[in-house]
């Protein structure tokens, strides 16, 4: 966690630019409206004076509804680990990091091959985020893919409630949300204790242009009824989903997901909305949507700044890349884009070290790399502490012209506090690093990784909570199949 | 009609149609002029000389023209046959909407005529597409995970009906692979819309 960073915020709006977007924003929703599909959110809607028509399923929303829903909304959310010591508060500057969910293949750097990631995987990839000390919250990274589709997602969190103690974060890939929350409620000690300490929190997204899915809606009232953190946020593609131009992604952006807090805030007055978009573009000749162009690291500055003028706890995105393998291209754009994310300010940061391949890969050596990534962004954003001992006057006066500081008793007092040094990165001189074996970043990565899950042992459930939440998944498996899935 | 296309303007294209129809052409040529035009366009952007929303806009354009100029004149000439016939659409309880339209102009830019069924589309009407359209293929979306299983269910709802042997069934979306693909018995999958037009083409038995 990065907390209220000494450095200043990397912002790219005026006040007046701000305040164009926000009216522009405004006139969107007022003037095009946007469709629901699920009927009683319309309802909803027009219940508190949206001009709604429901036969084309469009609401268009007041301006003065908008601005009650952003004043109602949580300002700070607390979002909690299993244990205390693993809560994070969302607010302010506070920046927190957690890798993503959705990849539906590993890339495992040491052969190069790639295959389809299994629910084993999800347990890896849980169990390294739970052991690297930048990393905040836990989505699961990997889909399972070696379990039926439908309850894929149950797996997912079935995997991260299992090998974590952080606060954990899924997708609800439209699956109907209470089956989430009947298994975090099983870890928490029931839903009210599940209140108390929120330590499951959900992404959903409207479809963009300006659409609410009828799953997702539903999703976001039942989380908001539940009082659990809730990421609502869109994912538009300049030139296809969005307009070209990057102002009017972003007042698409800010729309659809300001929309998604008035159906959430007048479901529950100061429902726990995190605010936000993952905004990009679609690429011209090759039609991905791109995680790695400077396009989208611009939308997550924009999005952060927006969030935070409304108060509303924010969420981004970084550390992902469009390369296929672990190369070059994949270390850039990942640190530039958790660089990026980072300096922007925003609370949640997701994605880390999850996505290659525009959102289908994940590796394990990724994340482990932006774990060393992270800590040196944590060290530049920190800046620099001026105080009369740090300033060292006496010192430097004490050694004069000509002398050294290597023996000075300020020296060895402040190297270790003031300074940071690298666990991956690589500082030997030439020929030691020959002797060492001439291991590149990725194969130190990998052997970095393996390590970690051969010695990290998470703290597990207790004995009769484990056997709870598999009589838990197993019922909302046969609800949901119809039949009992063999095992 | 050739620089209109190539300059993705539907309103000179409409204008140059009007004109050279004015100046006698028969309407089977301007859709063989068309047809070959859209060709160089899905070319060059194969090539990456042009972008996507520029080949969108050019098989947009030529679109209008043959249905609301080219098609009505040539009602019962029979002349002119398409590759194929496509019906597309993107499954039950998914409303991603992009990359299907993506696709389906790519197959149209090709050559072949495309039905699109809109999203959200249920295996019945899938089926009842089938039944009535008699397509070649049926190209089936799913972007959610979780709506990928509705790929499986319509295949097997074309089973059930008797239908499956008389169509080719590909699928698409971005958690699709080709192992989803054998697993639920589909004909083919492309990564891309490119690959989707060699895809059909592929199963159709048409020679480049």
């Amino acid at each position: 966690m990065i907390e209220n960073p000494k450095i200043g915020l990397f912002e790219i709006f005026t006040r007046d630019d701000i305040y164009r977007i926000h009216t522009a924003t405004l006139e969107v929703l007022e003037r095009t409206g946007v469709r629901v599909e699920e009927e009683s959110a319309l309802k909803l809607l027009a219940s508190i004076g949206s001009d709604v028509d429901l036969s084309r399923r469009i609401a268009k929303i007041p301006q003065n509804v908008v601005e009650e829903a952003i004043r109602n909304s949580a300002r700070t959310i607390h979002f909690a680990g299993r244990s205390r010591e693993d809560d994070i508060r969302l607010e302010g500057k506070r920046v927190n990091f957690g890798p993503g969910e959705g990849a539906t293949s590993i890339l495992d750097c040491q052969s190069g091959i790639i295959r389809p990631s299994t629910k084993d995987d999800t347990v890896k990839a849980v169990k390294l985020a739970d052991a690297l000390d930048t990393i905040d919250f836990v989505m699961p990274l990997f889909t399972a893919q070696d379990v039926p589709k439908p309850v894929m997602p149950l797996h997912d969190l079935d995997a991260a409630l299992r090998n974590t103690e952080k606060p954990v974060m899924v997708v609800d890939f439209g699956l109907e949300a209470n089956y989430l929350i009947d298994m975090a409620a099983v870890v928490a000690g029931g839903r009210e204790r599940l209140k108390e300490r929120p330590l499951l929190g959900m992404y959903s997204e409207p479809v963009s242009p300006l659409t609410h899915g009828k799953s997702h809606v539903r999703n976001l009232m039942t989380f908001a009824n539940a009082d659990l953190p809730i990421v609502y946020i869109p994912s538009p593609a300049c030139c296809s989903t969005a307009p070209a131009t990057l102002a009017g992604a972003i007042v698409q952006s800010n729309a659809e997901t300001l929309s998604g807090n008035v159906i959430a805030q007048f479901t529950r007055k100061g429902a726990k909305f995190i605010y936000g978009s993952d905004t990009s573009l679609m690429d011209q000749r090759t039609g991905v949507f791109s995680y790695g162009c400077p396009e989208w690291m611009i939308f997550n500055l924009a999005m952060a700044q927006l969030g935070r003028h409304y108060g509303l706890p924010t969420w981004s995105t970084g550390g992902c890349s469009d390369s296929k393998i672990l190369d070059g291209q994949a270390t850039f754009e990942a640190g530039l884009s958790l660089f990026i994310a980072a300096a922007s300010g925003a609370n949640l940061i997701h994605d880390v070290g999850s996505y290659l391949n525009f959102g289908l890969t994940g590796s394990l050596e990724l994340l482990t790399i932006c774990d060393e990534m992270l800590s040196m962004i944590a060290y530049i954003l920190r800046g620099v502490e001026v105080t009369d001992e740090t300033l060292a006057v006496d010192i430097i006066d004490k050694v004069g012209p000509g002398g050294h500081f290597i023996t000075q008793k300020h020296t060895l007092e402040f190297l270790k506090k003031e300074h940071w040094l690298p666990g991956l990165f690589d500082r030997q001189m030439r020929n030691n690093w020959v002797k060492s074996g001439s291991r590149d970043l990725l194969k130190r990565a990998g052997e970095k990784t393996e390590q970690i899950l051969s010695a990290h042992q998470p703290v597990p459930l207790p004995a009769d909570v484990n056997k709870e939440l598999d009589k838990t998944l197993r019922r909302s498996e046969k609800e949901i199949l119809g039949h009992q899935p063999k095992t | 009609m050739r620089e209109a296309l190539h300059a993705f303007d539907q309103e000179r294209l409409v204008e140059a149609t009007e004109r050279a129809l004015e100046q006698g052409y028969s309407p089977q040529d301007l859709l063989e002029g068309l047809t070959e035009g859209l060709r160089e366009v899905g070319d060059r952007f194969e090539k990456g000389e042009l972008f996507l929303a520029e080949l969108v806009a050019a098989g947009e354009a030529a679109k209008k023209v043959i249905a609301e100029y080219l098609k009505p004149m040539l009602e019962g000439g029979g002349e002119g046959e398409p590759l194929g016939h496509i019906v597309i659409g993107t499954v039950a309880g998914d409303i991603h909407d992009i990359g299907k339209g993506i696709v389906g102009m790519m197959l149209f830019t090709a050559g072949f005529e495309v039905k699109d069924l809109g999203v959200d589309v249920p295996a019945e009407m899938f089926v009842q597409a089938v039944r009535e359209e008699k397509p070649d293929v049926i190209a089936m979306s799913a972007l959610l995970t979780t709506t990928l299983p509705m790929q499986r269910e319509t295949i097997e709802a074309l089973e059930k009906s008797g239908l499956r042997n008389t169509v080719k069934v590909i699928v698409g979306g971005s958690p699709v692979t080709s192992e989803w693909a054998d697993e639920i018995g589909a004909d083919g999958y492309a990564e891309d819309a490119v690959g989707a037009v060699k895809l059909v083409k592929e199963i159709l038995g048409i020679r480049e």
